[in-house]
């Protein structure tokens, strides 16, 4: 799927990308990942069917419904793509004068209703609401039940890949290196990042537009730049990434703006991704 | 109310659009290529690829036959809505920021930008519907900026072609003469209704009953309803933010209001994403009655269906959000709207 | 020589023309004839003692030697002429200066000089007396001066006749300021037109709300009655800091620029200030006269001070004293005695750190007296041979009443109760390491017998500390200081004290209790309400801000009513104190009750930061009433209102009354409420039918249009429905 979260810098390690699977009787399951308020992220498993709908219209409405794709669709089959349509999460529209009232009440209760449906805790020991580490039965039921539990899991995980993946084991294990649905380990795709540099040392007062529009205007058009910011208040941190068209653009601008001073400061340009 | 998002667009969205059936709606934004998408469940039907530059704009005929785009690589280019191919490219002077169909399909008027050395303009350029490919690359007429006015950043058709009405950088709206381009009157719309500075008018949206009067949308945090025929204010709708883009709705009285701080001049906590809200106003009593929440950066464009059941909001996040209005929204009425219809209904 | 016709054409001129209001400065300048007399080097001193004629040597070698100190007098007699009579001096001299500049220099600074406490020298030019001396120069005739017309700016106090009881306040938002009547949940009411400029930095009530003032680069101006009128200006060139008496008789200014006299005479004669004041920055004003009383130079030690200790000048409950620190030393001045310093000398206390007047009159134990007195207190740090000192001290007698001995004293903090029975001194001290803090309150009770001091030895630092006004009951904030610094983990604790339970036939002197202990917070700010009970513990943090509505009488309002003995100050339970609501405003950075103690305004102000700016109303019991966000919100401002004239007997009558009181405000509210929804029903419809009929000539337009439309088919698409959706959260 190709779509711009806020900054791809630190989407990655936010929010994953869905996952999609086809049910054999026809149905679809969407797995999706958002931040609830707490800064929590939540998964979303949805299960979608296609419906066919009969609706009366416009006769050239009924013309147009009949044209073959093309473009990016062409050769797609009939129907919206989960990679470019989905469905989003219901928003409300409360309307009236006096909304903002009555959106905060909604808020809190859909709030307090999520949380009720949060997977608690739950101690591999004895099972009671609290991590296992800290089971007060830990010495009493000791090992004998810690290990048989281990195995388990383990034998769980290898079944079906593991859940949600993140506590396998009970161990943390980085997202890149979590089984996925299918139970593969990932193989690094994602983003080319062969032409993009690391630029630090830079000056905070330095944004996107200016790093597209005057340190690296000579070497464009480039394909992203992202300031890194910090989360809360926005301000730069002082380093950025910058995508090249090619990997000659890149060295180009490496080799010659590397310690060249910009702003007030001596930038520091690096390749991204370490080469091989 | 579960919105469909629309997710085919790498980069800011600069326009979306819906045709006159409100069945397709078309999208534009800062990366090449345009999107079409069906609006009853988020299909996308094709993508045109041609561009090599930011796409300002978008527009379609009423026929919806042909689609054309504005584009910051210095050209329009008019496309065949049925098969996606480019049928002409018209080549300009500058980046091209507004495009839109005369309600007749025989003209386009497009804004060129006011840079390198050029003075922007509206340009009419005269459209042969019925050899598409074969079109004259000379434009019709040329509006160029009076001298006494700021550039221009927004233009509309009123009904029947009569009127182009522009919105300039300084919160001036003028009339001109549609046929001849002669420049009838300006009104000063924004920057009168508080003390902010940046009053470049983001957009013209014309009302879908009729085209007799228009909303528009500017930096000022305002937005205000200007008659056609008399130039006249009839409505000025006030915001907390700056506002890129406003929509008049039919079926309801609403006018749908989207911008928002510039991202990154806001503090970005994980309480604040996805609280980029489109603004529902009542277009008669021009109180807000409610919000709606999903982008997660500033609202560049609304579209409003054409028959009042949907709207379709583009955001600087680079996701189309497609959403088809609940029974509450249509059974929300005022007490005073309620009166009036128990009292027609009494009458008839 | 010109002199007879010039005399004459003025004489004509003057018949048609108010001399005052000509600036004939040029055509003095031009015809300046005087020069070639060589008066301009003499000054006429009037006021100077009449003294024996053996005296007369000494008393010329006196004034001689302080017209020297502004410029050089000529030698000999011609310097210093002092004319005889009788054998004595008449009371006047000529003194006669090098140059003509030295002798406007000596007119300008020492004109109205105090010689000692019986003369004060009058300097002029001679000129003038040659000028206005001559006969027919004055008319001879009496005429009326014209008194400037006394502009009447209505009822002072027009606003506490407002029938509803309503509270006013100021929104001072953008560069805008208006005063407004609070109207609960409804649109606040202006009750004037709101003023764009109105001030140049922030806008001031006086203590009892009867003026307003705004600030602006040449000084204050006050505004008053009901359309707030503009009263009185006070000149005082780049104001910054302004302060009040707490009767509003008296206003304190501060501005960085020293007073400096204007140069030219007519300048001068409409400037506030004399000679005396020249160089001095501080300035106390008599806010009905508009003049000022007072001036003094800023001490040296504050002098090139970044951060100004303020108030400067702090004031007896009755504006009847007020008092400067200064180093070692304390002025007291009686402002009834033209502020002469109490009894001519300072109050000398060696290394004095801080002082406050008690706010009330204190009836200290003893023979009954109508009249209390006037107390302050003030603490010294340690020294080398001394521990540190906290002292009462009573006024005008400056007997130090109680004293008590404190050590490992890192700061102090005198809290004095608003009834001025008690003083609490908050003292922080330091364990032998100096590692680490922790607090103890010191209780001074000064309506008992050789004033008792009860300590409450905390373990932790108290970081706020404040009374419930007219009870002695209090709210702290501490925190244990362990050394770590994590600010980001709440652990303040907000604790609520009392005197303890009371047990019939003992000493009236009560021990301090916690009530109730609320831990592991972020608060930092403490607001009682302005008749107790009821308070707001706050948190104004950046990103952080909390408000906690607490009813600190819950219990006994349940068990107390039926008696009707409502102002207990003795809890009789200790679950008596209740947390009512927990209120969010992230972007908060200030808040208020209203003097009523019915609302609390929260505010955030543009100063600050520029999250949020706006304003919200609570009311007592934490309910949100109203939530404005408004772009460049500044300020937030109650009116304060005066005491309340009702005595106790008028108070327990509407006590007694109160619920039939309260069912006519409750009618009211439905009546205005009403008043508010008919009315914007009203004016909905009235904007529907403007709408339709506009609309109407479109009409036909429309019409055409649903002509065209064409007939629909029947098609077939596919859409996604869900089926089943589940969330979780997931624990990492």
């Amino acid at each position: 799927m190709s779509s711009v979260i806020k900054s791809w810098a630190d989407a990655e390690d936010e929010i994953p990308q869905p996952e999609v699977t086809t049910n054999p009787d026809g149905t679809k399951t969407v797995i999706s990942y958002r931040l609830n308020t707490k800064g929590q992220k939540v998964k979303i498993t949805q299960k979608i069917k296609e419906v066919k709908v009969q609706e009366r219209v416009h006769p050239s409405i009924a013309i147009r419904k009949n044209w073959s794709k093309y473009g990016k669709e062409k050769n797609t089959p009939p129907g919206p793509d989960t990679r470019t349509t989905q469905l989003g999460e219901i928003v409300e529209l409360n309307l009236g004068t006096s909304w903002k009232e009555v959106e905060k009440q909604e808020e809190e209760a859909q709030e307090e209703k999520k949380l009720q449906n949060v997977q608690r805790i739950k101690c591999r020991i004895c099972g009671g609401e609290h991590f296992t580490s800290k089971c007060p039965f830990k010495d009493t039921l000791g090992a004998e039940a810690a290990a048989n539990e281990l195995a388990n899991a383990e034998a769980a995980a290898a079944q079906d890949g593991g859940d949600d993946g993140s506590m396998q084991n009970g161990k943390y294990v980085p997202r890149h290196m979590r089984r996925d649905a299918s139970g593969n380990l990932p193989v690094q795709q994602g983003r080319d990042d062969s032409t993009t540099l690391r630029v630090s040392q830079l000056n905070n007062i330095v944004d996107e537009d200016m790093l597209r529009n005057e340190l690296f205007a000579r070497y464009g058009p480039l394909q992203r730049v992202t300031v890194v910011r910090d989360r809360d208040t926005g301000d730069s941190r002082g380093f950025a990434y910058v995508a090249f068209a090619s990997e000659g653009l890149a060295e180009q601008a490496l080799n010659e703006l590397n310690g060249k001073g910009y702003h007030s400061l001596i930038l520091h340009l690096e390749w991204s991704k370490k080469k091989k | 109310m579960r919105p469909i998002k629309l997710m085919g667009h790498e980069r800011s969205l600069t326009q979306v659009k819906f045709n006159r059936e409100g069945d397709l709606i078309f999208s534009v934004a800062k990366d090449n290529a345009a999107s079409i998408w069906y609006s009853s469940n988020g299909e996308r039907l094709g993508t045109l690829e041609g561009h090599r530059g930011t796409i300002w704009s978008i527009a379609v005929d009423l026929e919806t036959k042909l689609c054309a785009t504005g584009s910051a690589d210095l050209s329009i280019k008019l496309w065949d809505v049925s098969t996606g191919e480019c049928v002409y490219t018209f080549d300009m002077p500058t980046p091209v920021r507004r495009v839109e169909f005369s309600p007749d399909n025989k003209k386009l008027l497009a804004v060129t930008d006011q840079v390198m050395g050029q003075i922007g303009t509206i340009t009419i350029f005269d459209i042969n519907y019925e050899d598409v490919y074969n079109q004259n690359a000379e434009p019709s007429l040329v509006i160029t900026t009076r001298e006494d006015a700021k550039k221009v950043s927004v233009a509309a058709w009123t009904a029947n072609g009569k009127y182009i009405i522009a919105g300039h950088e300084d919160g001036y709206i003028s009339k001109y003469d549609g046929t001849t381009g002669a420049f009838i009157e300006t009104v000063q719309a924004h920057g009168i209704h508080n003390t902010e500075t940046n009053l470049l008018v983001t957009d013209i949206q014309l009302a879908p009953e009729d085209q007799s009067y228009f909303i528009t949308a500017c930096k000022d945090k305002c937005s205000v309803l200007i008659d056609v025929e008399t130039f006249q204010i009839l409505k000025v709708y006030k915001t907390d933010a700056p506002m890129n883009t406003a929509a008049i709705t039919s079926k309801k009285d609403f006018v749908i209001l989207g911008g928002g701080q510039e991202a990154r001049n806001v503090t970005t906590t994980a309480e604040s994403q996805g609280k980029f809200e489109a603004r529902f106003y009542h277009k008669i009593f021009i109180d807000e009655i409610g919000r709606v929440k999903g982008h997660f950066g500033p609202l560049n464009t609304i579209a409003a269906h054409p028959d009042g059941t949907a709207y379709a909001s583009g955001g600087e996040d680079g996701y189309i959000r497609l959403h088809h209005f609940d029974k509450s929204y249509f059974d929300f009425e005022y007490d005073a709207e309620r009166t009036e219809r128990a009292i027609a209904s009494g009458a008839t | 020589m010109p002199n007879q016709t010039e005399e004459q054409y003025l004489k004509e001129l003057e018949k048609e023309i108010n001399l005052d209001d000509v600036d004939f400065s040029d055509l003095e300048a031009k015809y300046q004839v005087s020069a070639d007399f060589g008066l301009d080097c003499y000054v006429v001193v009037d006021g100077a003692p009449v003294a024996p004629e053996a005296k007369v040597p000494i008393l010329t070698k006196v004034l001689k030697k302080l017209f020297s100190t502004i410029g050089e007098v000529v030698e000999g007699e011609d310097g210093v002429y002092m004319p005889l009579e009788n054998g004595m001096s008449k009371g006047y001299l000529f003194v006669q200066f090098k140059e003509p500049q030295m002798a406007e220099a000596a007119i300008k600074q020492l004109n109205g000089k105090k010689l000692d406490q019986k003369h004060r020298l009058l300097v002029n030019r001679l000129s003038d007396i040659e000028k206005y001396g001559v006969e027919g120069n004055i008319p001879d005739k009496f005429e009326e001066p014209s008194i400037e017309e006394i502009r009447d700016v209505g009822y002072m106090r027009s606003w506490l006749q407002d029938e509803a009881g309503r509270d006013q306040f100021v929104q001072h938002f953008s560069e805008t300021v208006g005063v407004y009547w609070n109207k609960k949940k409804n649109e606040p009411e202006p009750a004037i037109e709101p003023r764009k400029g109105f001030t140049s930095t922030y806008a001031k009530f006086s203590p009892k709300g009867t003026y307003l003032f705004s600030v602006h680069p040449q000084g204050i101006q006050s505004w008053g009655g009901a359309e707030f009128l503009s009263c009185k200006k006070f000149i005082h060139q780049q104001v910054r800091l302004i302060d009040f008496s707490p009767n509003e008789r008296y206003m304190v200014t501060l501005s960085p620029v020293p007073i400096q006299l204007p140069d030219s005479p007519q300048e001068r004669a409409i400037f506030p200030f004399g000679p005396e004041s020249n160089g001095h920055k501080l300035v106390i004003w008599d806010l009905i006269t508009g003049e000022p009383s007072r001036t003094f130079a800023l001490p040296p030690h504050l002098e090139g001070q970044k951060e100004m200790p303020w108030p400067l000048v702090k004031w007896s409950h009755d504006d009847k004293y007020c008092a400067r620190q200064g180093p070692g030393a304390l002025a007291i001045y009686d402002t009834t005695d033209n502020f002469q310093l109490l009894d001519k000398k300072l109050v000398k206390v060696d290394d004095i750190v801080d002082f406050e007047w008690a706010p009330a009159p204190v009836f200290l134990a003893g023979p009954k007296k109508d009249e209390g007195e006037h107390i302050l207190s003030y603490w010294t740090p340690e020294s080398s041979n001394q521990t540190a000192r906290v002292a009462i001290m009573q006024i005008p007698e400056r007997k130090v009443i109680r004293t008590i001995n404190i050590f490992q004293v890192s700061d102090c903090k005198m809290h004095w109760q608003d009834e001025g029975k008690y003083l609490c001194v908050k003292v922080d001290r330091h364990t032998k390491s100096k590692k680490t803090f922790f607090s103890n309150l010191e209780f001074f009770k000064l309506t008992e017998k050789d004033i008792p001091v009860e300590k409450l030895e905390l373990k932790d630092v108290v970081y706020n500390f404040a009374w419930e006004p007219r009870s002695e009951r209090f709210i702290t904030i501490s925190r244990l200081d362990d050394g770590s610094a994590n600010v980001s983990i709440p652990k303040n604790v907000i604790s609520f004290y009392g005197p303890e339970l009371q047990q019939k036939g003992k000493s009236s002197s009560a021990k301090y209790t916690c009530l109730k202990t609320v831990t592991d917070k972020h608060s930092n700010t403490i607001a009682w309400a302005p008749k107790g009970r009821y308070a707001v513990v706050a948190t104004i943090a950046k990103n952080n801000g909390e408000l906690e509505f607490y009813d600190t009488q819950y219990e006994e309002d349940k068990t107390a009513t039926s008696t009707g003995n409502v102002n207990v100050t003795a809890t009789k339970k200790n679950d008596s104190v209740k947390l009512m609501k927990q209120e969010r405003f992230s972007g908060m950075t200030s808040l208020a009750w209203d003097p009523s103690g019915r609302f609390v305004a929260a505010w955030s102000s543009i100063w600050l930061h520029t999250m949020e700016n706006g304003f919200k109303i609570y009311e007592f019991t934490g309910n949100l009433v109203r939530d404005e966000s408004i772009d460049q919100f500044k300020e937030f401002i109650w009116r304060p209102r005066p005491a309340s004239l009702l005595n106790a007997a008028d108070r327990k009558k509407v006590r007694k009354n109160l619920r039939e009181y309260s069912a006519q405000f409750d009618e009211n509210d439905a009546m205005e409420a009403d008043a508010a929804t008919r009315e914007a029903i009203l004016l909905r419809r009235a904007q529907l039918e403007e709408w339709r009929s506009y609309r109407s000539k479109y009409a036909a337009a429309v019409e055409e249009k649903k002509k065209n439309e064409v007939q629909a088919e029947l098609i077939e698409e596919i859409k996604e429905e869900i089926i089943e959706e589940k969330e979780e959260v997931i624990i990492e």
